[in-house]
């Protein structure tokens, strides 16, 4: 059961208990001692009985003390009955004073606290983002007051977002021109340069043209292959394809992605047999291909490249570790955001690929480095025995 | 039904309160059952009050004034009224004798007694011998008791005797088949 600290309600409700209530209840009880006290006092009056006991003289005495039997019979009548009647009346007045100050109470604390459950929610849709939120100015005036000034910071804030919406988008715009405009340049140079050589050739020696054609046709064609990669590099981190995952074996798939690259790198395989993950197939190859190419870009030939598959308890573990040069404390909170790269070549949407890959297909990767040691990327995917 | 209804809200409130904010214990009167029978063209019936002058009343009674107890009987066939009279039973104290003059209405009789226990008895009891028509088969009996408001000579208000039975209405429902009474 759980137990919220009491609010200013609570409190309010305590009191009035405590001093309206009690303070009837007390009262009440002073009252009915004292029409107890008088009642009591009634039973020992017992005039007639003792006036008919004594024996009267004369007729006149006789019709003297009738009468003043009849007038104290009458009177101790009136005040029994009256007696009960203030008794009935002030309990009955009691029960209704308490119902309906109580009702009364209820009801003005509700419309006390009304507005601020109505404050309350509204802070609450703020919190969520939801700054299109306005409150009704109605109540008493202190509660106008407070309304109008949250209606006040609700539209300012509201303002405030769209200016700043307005102002990332400029800046997503101006560093992906920037970015582009940078990867595409750097192709394009040598391009220029190999058709510049080509042109002076012709001008001055068209008989050895064929000396350098080759040459600056590998090297357009070769530039233009950069471009289409850099193409599909943006395309890729545009368009993430929802995860097909799918149960499959990770160290057969690990194994032929490193088959491309083992003729090049030094490659240390410790691969766990019998394992299989959840996760798209399709993402997987890229997310193992970036990771490792990353690798690669920060190794020296011959250095080399660690990669681990292992199980712990329903998660399979892929680890790969380079000797390369590390990544500087400072950026390593950043290796997966988009556009950051240090390298000298690349994009800087590698790794910010493979986390939004990660993220699909339900996994974790992190990172860990010291600068002139190298670094490791882990993988932990949900797993299934295979 | 809504009369009832109001009588039953009203009933507990009042129990309500006097639980829980007085000592006050009034009194709670109600009907024995009837005792009916049939004797010619006439069918009497007979019943009595309890409880309802326990407390508070011997000085009320003591008072000189005469303090009647009115009783509405209706007979009913379903819901049309057959017959329905009004009695009342009155009773006074004569402080110079010491007496009690008591009369009954429904029987047209009228005592004197110095016992109170007698003068509650006659006071509490209910017996009238009312004309019926035997073709009316089964019919539902309706009595009804209250105290009427009473001027006192000493206190200028009048003061509604109710009070004393908390304003509860002691009733008694019954159904006879004149039919087989007859």
């Amino acid at each position: 059961m759980n137990f919220t600290k009491p609010g200013i309600r609570t409190w309010l409700l305590a009191v009035y208990l405590v001093f309206s209530i009690g303070g009837l209840m007390v009262m009440n009880r002073v009252f009915q001692a004292n029409q107890q006290q008088l009642k009591e006092a009634m039973e020992h009056l017992e005039l007639s009985e003792e006036l008919r006991q004594i024996k009267l003289d004369s007729s006149a005495d006789s019709l003297k003390a009738v009468q003043i039997m009849e007038d104290f019979n009458a009177a101790k009548g009136v005040v029994q009955v009256s007696l009960s009647e203030s008794r009935f009346y002030a309990a009955l007045t009691l029960l209704i004073i308490i119902v309906v100050s109580s009702t009364v109470f209820f009801v003005v604390l509700t419309k006390l606290s009304k507005p601020l459950r109505e404050l309350q929610s509204a802070t609450e849709q703020i919190r969520h983002g939801n700054f299109n939120v306005h409150l009704p100015e109605t109540g008493i005036h202190e509660m106008k007051m407070l309304k109008n000034s949250f209606n006040v910071m609700s539209r300012e804030l509201e303002a405030v977002q769209k200016r700043l919406l307005v102002a990332e988008k400029e800046m997503i715009w101006k560093d992906l021109s920037r970015i582009l405009a940078h990867e595409i340049k750097n192709p394009l140079t040598p391009i220029q340069l190999a058709v510049q050589r080509l042109e002076e050739r012709i001008a001055t020696d068209p008989e050895r043209v064929s000396m350098i054609l080759n040459e600056s046709l590998e090297i357009i064609k070769q530039e233009i292959e950069n471009l289409r990669l850099l193409a599909q590099d943006f395309s890729s981190f545009a368009k993430i394809s929802k995860a097909m995952r799918e149960n499959f074996n990770p160290e057969t798939s690990i194994r032929e992605i490193c088959r491309s690259y083992a003729a090049d790198y030094n490659l240390e395989l410790d691969l766990q047999p019998d394992l299989a993950v959840l996760f798209d197939k399709t993402h997987f190859y890229q997310v193992i291909t970036n990771i490792l190419q990353n690798a690669m870009d920060a190794s020296q030939p011959g250095q080399a490249i660690k990669i681990t598959l292992g199980r712990d308890k329903n998660y399979v573990i892929i680890s790969i570790k380079d000797k390369g040069s590390g990544i500087e404390s400072d950026d390593l909170s950043r290796v997966f955001e988009p556009y950051f790269s240090r390298k000298t070549k690349g994009t800087g949407l590698g790794l910010a690929l493979v986390k939004k890959l990660c993220e699909a297909n339900s996994a974790i990767v992190r990172v860990k480095s010291k600068t002139g040691e190298g670094s490791e990327f882990t993988l932990i995917i949900e797993g299934n025995k295979a | 039904m809504f009369e009832a209804l109001t009588g039953k809200v009203f009933a507990t409130v009042v129990s309500l309160s006097m639980f829980l904010f007085s000592s006050y214990s009034g009194n709670d009167p109600a009907f024995r059952a009837f005792n009916s029978r049939v004797g010619g063209n006439y069918l009497q019936l007979r019943t009595s009050l309890v409880g309802a002058f326990d407390n508070d009343f011997p000085d009320v009674f003591k008072s000189g004034t005469v303090i009647p107890v009115d009783f509405l009987l209706v007979i009913k066939k379903g819901n049309q009224v057959l017959t329905k009279s009004k009695f009342q039973n009155k009773v006074r104290f004569d402080p110079a004798k010491g007496v009690y003059e008591i009369y009954t209405a429904g029987m047209n009789r009228s005592i004197t007694t110095e016992s109170y226990a007698q003068m509650l008895a006659e006071i509490s009891g209910f017996e009238c011998s009312i004309p019926y028509n035997p073709q009316w088969g089964v019919v539902s009996v309706h009595l009804e008791a209250t105290l009427p408001t009473v001027r006192f000579a000493q206190l200028k208000k009048p003061i509604d005797l109710m009070v004393l039975w908390k304003y509860h209405k002691p009733r008694i429902n019954n159904n006879l088949d004149l039919r087989k009474t007859s």
